[in-house]
């Protein structure tokens, strides 16, 4: 394998944006690009905006009072922030998958199904439920008890039909948010695998605390950190064999190398 | 900081190369006095030596292995674990060229040598400088010194070219010498490998600063 530099497309792209919780301020002026289907890994340690960022990407930030956003995030030529967009239009676009597997208290089958109900979708739900599991890799262990309560499955199962429910309603982006943290090294190789299948179609960020994790699924990583006023800020962003054998800044090296006090 | 145990780990592993090194260099110096003095004892000294290399080189690789298995190291740190597995493979195999030497010196037997030897001593002697100079390179990740080293292995690629014409034109004068004519060619040849090998560990050391791999002329 060699380094690339190759360019895509441009998928997300974060221009100086800012995030406040109040009149905290999480994270200051991050530009970045996020390319299209290429997983791209934000790191850092806890606290330093990773998973802020990551929920500007689809708005759930929106969900926490007195967040204030500046700057702008361009998807398909808009801003997803202008006032003009509806947020549960954006969610439908770019999915989420969270920490901990968040099935609902229904049958697999209805899990599945729950957001192509809730956007009004008219066709053949058979047909997407089984599509969007076997994209998530779990339709073999679960064709024959669609009908079972989520919570009957293993967490990994569980994990990946969260993936399957995002997977239903077709979005372009899918935003993970530590989605192994909770799972055993086999439920963990399952999810990487899928990420690997996955960016194929979609693109993905991954917010994680396993370096090697990072280092295994994605194509690209951000750095970020935040300084004394626990403000986050982007240290460096490059291809992930870069910033795993030879990053450019100290503080990245520290980092991942674990010398960082 | 952090990762104590880690960085003394790694210590660890720079600990032994320092002993390794010693132990080649003692091999070369050696090899070639054993050669200059006729000296048997000293030449079986030298291939008894070659064992404890080993020994070190087994020990080492396992201890990166399990380090790289166990700590997961990235960036600088897993580049200082390949080259510790680079650097002892190269500082092994001089030993075993100054092995070889000792070898040829137990074939040639006691009698005299066809020649004086000039070139060869001096051979041994670059070689040696430039060992020490690229580990001190390594040691010190001292890109700089790292270039320079490897200028003297022209030198030493002069000297040995110098051997093997003078030894042709003798056995060309006396068929009878071919046979320890050839043995010292295979001397020079050895001294001039040991002297490549300390180019590698030089190329080596510009991988572990800046993590691209680079062959110098």
């Amino acid at each position: 394998m060699t380094i690339e530099n190759k360019v895509n497309n441009v998928s997300l792209k974060v221009k100086d944006l800012s995030v406040y919780y109040g009149a905290f301020k999480a994270l200051e002026e991050i530009s970045m690009d996020i390319e299209e289907n290429q997983v791209t890994a934000l790191i850092g340690p806890s606290g330093c905006g990773k998973s802020t960022l990551l929920r500007c990407f689809n708005r759930m930030n929106d969900l926490f009072p007195n967040t204030k956003i500046e700057g702008q995030i361009i998807y398909d030529d808009i801003d997803i922030y202008s006032q003009a967009i509806d947020p549960v239009l954006i969610r439908s676009k770019i999915g989420m998958v969270f920490q901990k597997p968040n099935p609902f208290p229904k049958s697999i089958y209805d899990n599945v199904a729950f957001g192509l109900k809730i956007n009004g979708f008219v066709g053949n739900y058979d047909e997407e439920v089984e599509r969007a599991l076997i994209q998530s890799a779990l339709w073999e262990e679960v064709k024959d008890r669609l009908y079972d309560n989520a919570f009957s499955l293993s967490g990994g199962q569980q994990q990946r039909l969260c993936m399957a429910r995002a997977l239903a309603i077709r979005p372009d982006v899918i935003l993970l948010d530590e989605p192994t943290s909770a799972l055993d090294p086999i439920a963990t190789v399952k999810i990487e695998d899928l990420v690997n299948v996955l960016k194929k179609d979609y693109t993905i960020i991954i917010v994680t605390h396993n370096m090697q994790q990072a280092a295994r699924v994605s194509d690209k990583t951000a750095f970020l950190l935040s300084g004394e006023n626990r403000c986050g800020k982007l240290i460096e962003m490059d291809t992930t064999e870069k910033i795993f054998t030879t990053p450019s800044k100290k503080e990245t090296e520290d980092y991942i190398t674990g010398r960082f006090s | 900081m952090p990762r104590e145990a880690f960085d003394k780990a790694l210590d660890e592993l720079q600990e032994t190369i320092e002993k390794v090194q010693k132990l080649v260099e003692k091999m070369i110096i050696d090899s070639v006095k054993s050669l200059e003095n006729r000296d048997m004892d000293l030449s079986n000294k030298v291939i008894e030596m070659d064992d404890e290399v080993d020994k070190y080189r087994d020990d080492l690789e396992q201890k990166a292995i399990f380090l790289i298995a166990s700590e997961q190291p990235l960036a600088t740190d897993l580049r200082k674990i390949i080259t510790t597995l680079r650097v002892i493979m190269e500082l092994e195999r001089m030993g075993d060229y100054a092995e070889g030497i000792a070898k040829i010196n137990l074939r040639i037997g006691e009698t005299e040598l066809i020649k004086p030897l000039i070139d060869i001593p001096s051979m041994s002697k670059k070689s040696i400088e430039m060992m020490r100079n690229c580990m001190k390179a390594y040691k010190n990740t001292d890109v700089k010194l790292a270039e320079s080293v490897c200028r003297v292995d022209d030198e030493v690629d002069v000297l040995k070219d110098r051997v093997i014409n003078e030894l042709l034109q003798i056995m060309m004068k006396d068929p009878s010498s071919s046979r320890q004519a050839t043995y010292l060619i295979f001397i020079a040849h050895n001294l001039e490998r040991i002297a490549d090998r300390s180019t590698n560990i030089a190329e080596d050391t510009i991988f572990l600063a800046t993590g691209k791999s680079r062959s110098i002329d």
